[in-house]
């Protein structure tokens, strides 16, 4: 070993290096993206919609959540409000999919990003802000300030693991410490993710899910063998939708607020290149993309961070303020490097990989 | 399964008794139509593709459609089957009008095709496919699909059905493999045996023979003439001449988007306007007289 | 050269997008009533507050609606509950020793209150050594209207330039390219490079150079990745996706190599804006917007006239007869790289010019874009002009309706987009058969 490789190693901090990703994988962060992984996956992996708006059905739940609860519909219910988040994500599922699932791949793909913008714009939009809280979200601004989130319920009234009396307490090892909070929503969290899973994978080997993979190849073909292609994709947009509205949701309750920025295109390439990284059409490929996902992009921000830190890597080439980007330039790369070598990512099928031009 | 050349004289004879009453003429009336079409027209930009005033097409038996390239024989099938939408025209099957009536919809009343590029489905094991064809399963509705006793019974029996197809057709060892790795004669005999999971009364075959192994063709044939035996409804596009003759029971041809002649194979090989339709091409009629080394150009 | 036919479709685009966009600015109905509006002011002399001067509001009747007096801060207010006309007078019975109005100018103030825009509506006046200047002058309707047509015009232009090339290299390669954003910042980024490292030669020079860079890198992205994936015989859908992770990676090295600070060229930091008849504009813009208009007329004749262009038509309209006439694909395919991306890179550069330069503009244009090129048709060049006119003007002139705000722009687009693709997907000059 040289010199210089000795010293690098030295300056490192392995500890830091590898708890941050590894804390990043089952992070409650990585569940929300696991799910709405799952949600693409039923929708692209096994249905071959290019579905290039997932955020719209996650800001559906989540904002649709979040205005029934600071309104007080029916004083506050939580359940209330995650139903109707669910319905509203639902309801866009069918606004998008009758007009839209009659155009080819890259139109459809072209017009959920754009529904899903528009979503975006008016929930940014001052014009509601009644209702919306505008560019600053919900809870609005006054109400933050005094501490109140839309996690609190779950978070804290019904967490078993919530201690009033003592509620920064934490749990866990090494870089891997939790709050109670952040614990329940994990647990909670990834609950959700297998069961979404499980059930998605279900569906999937069942007779539906046949004429599903059916349509994904070849869709004149079902239609020739006598199946409602349109009312197939409807069926798996929605589902998928309401997947992806829990998983606004989950974001919603456990970082305690909604806002628009949450929602911009860039949330669904990420959603996009976890699933591609774990392998669309598996079971467990959105899972274990989306931890990975984070894995990768956490370690290398920080062992960019580190190497910039120290010295090794020169101010010029990166500085400290642009580390943060350098994960998106990763991410850039991951996408399209999955694309050219390994479309089927890590859990795939290379023969599933491979969609034909529709 | 068997090797043993199945006998389809009786079927021909009984198909040839039929037809004995009808005129050789253009949009003749059948005893028994199990197809009947009124002026269908599809137009390309300034071009008639298709424009057939009158066809009627009779039940139980191969009814042949042939005509020069660019005759229109396949925009005809897209047009009858819902995968393209005419100008103008109405069509029944077994009374049912079919006029704007989606492509899922007319394959699920019994009238089913399949495609001149066969579209087997390539990433789905053969027997995924077949059973992909069988209708009315319970599974499919997404009701239904999450639990698995509800559709579980249906579900083994539409297996058995597909094995017996496969076994009938050969295939029952290619069952588990992917549909890619089948050739291509295989794979017109899988889209011919999925069709035929349906129960069809009807089944229109685009170009079943094209880029089969020769080889493969008679075996093809064969199953063909025992659709119609079992009582299926047969019409089909082909160009091969010889294949056309050997097995029709009635030929409709078509020249230009238009039925210019009906009849038997022998009433339609010396049909003065059909020699003319064809005069020139290689495929032409002179092949099966054996004229074509003196008719080449 | 073009087909009646596509004139008059071209031309039906332009004015349904502004007579949507008018019709909606005018026929928008505001509702007549308001609660809580007011004419308010401060009256001030030489910085000092003038106070217990009267204030008098009259409609367009002459009818008296109000009137207040300053207040110890110089500042009144008079409720108004309608849309109307309003004459604001001071009495000059009430202006104290010394104060009076400058000379010429008078007491008065004519204040148009047409659309219920805001709760307060200021109106001013300066008092100082006997002279007061009205502080606002109201254009009227026609003129705002012309204004914003205007600048409808120069936002179509640039997103007819950057849409040019996305179209382009759809129609010929099949491929949608959500890089072609990033063409635009790279362009404006570099042009901003070039101007900083020789901030004495004139201006031109950077601009051409940044133009140049963007021809380069398309050159580069053709050659060096789009034509050894087609070889790998990746499909179209691949490729796009491919193109988003491309499409970050150029995004953020230009995040960190120029910065996220938005900066202004040098040459033209802030002009002031010179009268042209009724329309303000600044001078920028007067080289600007024929520049681009010469640029877009360039590419027309490209097409038309000279073979590389011909060969983009004809592979766009049937690849495999394109083919077998002789016509080499990867040359024609190579050629709309370039072109295309030198244009998205002259669109950027403009767009730094009339805005400001900043990491983000090629992302804040891409669906502005996208809404152009599949408005006019996705695969032809003359679909991306006119597209890009429609949605410069259409969005431009939705600012005008009062009842949406600024957000709303970007929405229209969206919105036309949307509409677009699942009415007529092939848009307005696109062909039917290219679809699936």
């Amino acid at each position: 070993m040289s010199h210089n490789s000795e010293l690098i190693l030295a300056a490192i901090d392995f500890s830091k290096l590898f708890g941050t990703p590894i804390r990043a994988m089952i992070n409650v962060q990585a569940a929300v993206f696991a799910l709405a992984a799952v949600g693409l996956n039923l929708h692209y992996g096994f249905t071959g919609l290019l579905n290039v708006g997932m955020v719209a059905f996650m800001a559906a739940g989540a904002y649709g959540m979040a205005i029934i609860v600071t309104q007080g519909v029916l004083g506050g219910s939580v359940l209330f409000a995650i139903l109707i988040g669910l319905i509203f994500a639902a309801f866009i599922a069918l606004v998008i999919g009758v007009p839209a699932l009659r155009l080819r791949g890259d139109y459809l793909a072209i017009v959920t990003i754009a529904i899903a913008e528009v979503m975006r714009v008016s929930f940014r939009s001052t014009k509601w802000l009644e209702w919306t809280g505008g560019p600053f979200g919900l809870p609005r601004a006054e109400e933050r300030s005094a501490g109140i989130s839309l996690g609190d319920r779950i978070g804290e009234d019904w967490n078993p693991l919530f201690a009033a009396d003592d509620p920064t307490r934490t749990w866990g090892f090494w870089q891997l410490e939790f709050n109670m909070r952040d614990l329940w929503f994990m647990i909670v969290g990834w609950l959700l993710v297998i069961l979404c899973s499980v059930m998605v994978w279900r569906l999937v080997q069942s007779p539906w899910g046949r004429v599903i993979k059916a349509i994904r190849e070849d869709e004149d073909a079902a239609r020739a063998l006598g199946k409602n292609v349109f009312n197939y994709k409807l069926q798996s947009l929605v589902i998928g939708g309401v997947i992806g509205a829990l998983a606004g949701l989950l974001r919603a309750f456990s970082s305690g607020f909604v806002q628009s920025d949450q929602f911009k295109p860039q949330t669904t390439f990420f959603i996009w290149t976890a699933l591609i990284l774990g392998g669309a059409a598996s079971k467990w490929g959105p899972v274990i993309g989306a931890a990975l996902f984070w894995g990768v992009l956490l370690f290398v921000e920080e062992l960019v961070r580190q190497l910039v830190d120290n010295g090794w890597i020169p101010e010029w080439l990166i500085s400290p303020t642009d580390v943060s980007q350098v994960k998106l330039i990763m991410m850039g790369v991951m996408l399209a490097g999955l694309m050219i070598w390994r479309p089927q990512g890590i859990l795939g099928k290379k023969e599933e990989a491979l969609l034909d031009v529709r | 399964m068997s090797d043993n050349p199945v006998d389809h004289s009786i079927a021909k004879e009984k198909a040839a008794a039929v037809l004995a009453t009808v005129a050789d003429e253009a949009g003749s009336s059948k005893p028994d139509a199990i197809l009947n079409v009124q002026n269908v027209s599809r137009s390309f930009g300034g071009l008639k593709a298709v424009d057939v005033k009158e066809l009627h097409v009779q039940r139980g038996i191969i009814t042949a459609f042939i005509g020069p390239n660019g005759a229109g024989k396949t925009t005809f099938f897209n047009l009858l089957t819902g995968f393209d939408e005419p100008d103008t025209g109405t069509w029944q099957f077994d009374g049912s009008e079919l006029a704007k009536k989606p492509s899922h919809s007319i394959a699920q009343m019994g009238m089913v095709r399949t495609f001149q590029l066969t579209k087997s489905l390539g990433k789905m094991s053969v027997m995924d496919n077949m059973l992909l064809g069988a209708p009315n399963q319970q599974g499919e509705k997404l009701s239904f699909s999450l639990l698995r006793g509800l559709w579980r019974k249906q579900e083994s029996e539409v297996r058995a059905k597909a094995d017996d197809l496969l076994e009938r057709f050969n295939m029952t060892h290619m069952a588990d493999e992917y549909a890619a790795t089948l050739s291509g004669g295989q794979r017109k005999l899988l889209e011919m045996a999925r069709a035929l999971m349906a129960d069809p009364a009807l089944i229109l075959l685009d170009e079943p023979m094209a880029g089969v192994n020769p080889a493969l063709v008679q075996s093809l044939l064969g199953h063909v003439e025992s659709l119609r035996d079992d009582g299926v409804s047969v019409l089909f596009v082909e160009h091969d001449m010889d294949v056309i003759m050997g097995i029709s029971d009635w030929i409709v041809v078509l020249a230009e988007g238009s039925v210019i002649a009906e009849g038997t194979p022998a009433q339609v090989s010396k049909n003065p306007k059909v020699i003319d339709a064809y005069l020139g091409t290689e495929d032409g009629m002179a092949a099966s007289d054996g004229r074509r080394g003196e008719d080449a150009q | 050269m073009l087909s009646p036919r596509t004139v008059r479709f071209g031309l039906l685009a332009v004015l349904t997008a502004l007579i949507f966009s008018l019709l909606g600015a005018l026929f928008l109905a505001p509702p007549a009533e308001a609660q809580g509006a007011i004419l308010n002011g401060t009256l001030k002399a030489q910085g000092e507050s003038v106070v217990g001067v009267v204030v008098v509001v009259s409609d367009s009747a002459g009818e008296e609606v109000g009137r207040a007096t300053s207040g110890d801060d110089g500042k009144w207010e008079v409720p108004i509950t309608k849309l109307d006309e309003y004459l604001v007078s001071i009495d000059v019975t009430s202006l104290p020793e010394g104060v009076g109005f400058k000379e010429g100018a008078t007491n008065e103030v004519l204040k148009e209150i047409d659309a219920w825009t805001r709760e307060k509506f200021p109106v001013g006046f300066r008092l100082e050594d006997g002279g007061a200047v009205p502080l606002l002058t109201i254009d009227p309707l026609w003129q705002r209207i012309l204004q914003r047509a205007v600048s409808g015009l120069r936002v179509g232009l640039l997103v007819a330039l950057a849409a040019v090339g996305l179209s382009l290299i759809y129609g010929v390669t099949g491929l949608v390219n959500f890089a072609h954003s990033e063409m635009v910042t790279f362009g404006a980024v570099t042009a901003f490079g070039f101007e900083a490292m020789a901030p004495s030669l004139p201006f031109v020079v950077p601009v051409f150079l940044g133009i140049m860079a963007g021809a380069a890198l398309g050159f580069v992205l053709e050659r060096g990745l789009f034509k050894p994936l087609r070889k790998r015989k990746m499909n179209n859908i691949s490729l796009m996706i491919v193109s988003i992770g491309l499409a970050f990676v150029l995004r953020y090295l230009i995040a960190i190599y120029f910065g996220t600070e938005p900066l202004a060229y040098k040459h033209y930091l802030l002009q002031t804006e010179r009268n042209i008849g009724p329309i303000a504009l600044p001078p920028k813009d007067l080289v600007i917007m024929p520049v681009a208009l010469f640029l877009l007329v360039l590419v027309g004749f490209l097409l038309q006239k000279t073979r590389i262009g011909t060969s983009m038509r004809a592979v766009a309209d049937n690849p495999p007869l394109a083919e077998s006439s002789g016509i080499d694909i990867n040359k024609t395919i190579l050629a709309v790289w370039i072109a295309g991306s030198a244009l998205a890179a002259a669109g950027g550069i403009f767009l730094g010019l009339t805005n400001i330069v900043e990491w983000q503009m090629g992302e804040k244009l891409l669906l502005l874009i996208f809404a152009a090129v599949t408005l006019g048709g996705l695969g032809t060049a003359y679909g991306a002009i006119v597209g890009g006119l429609a949605i410069g003007m259409a969005s431009e002139m939705t600012s005008m309706v009062p009842f949406l705000g600024p957000d709303f722009k970007f929405m229209v687009a969206l919105v036309v987009l949307i509409v677009i693709l699942l009415v007529r997907p092939q848009g307005i000059l696109g062909v039917r058969e290219r679809l699936g």
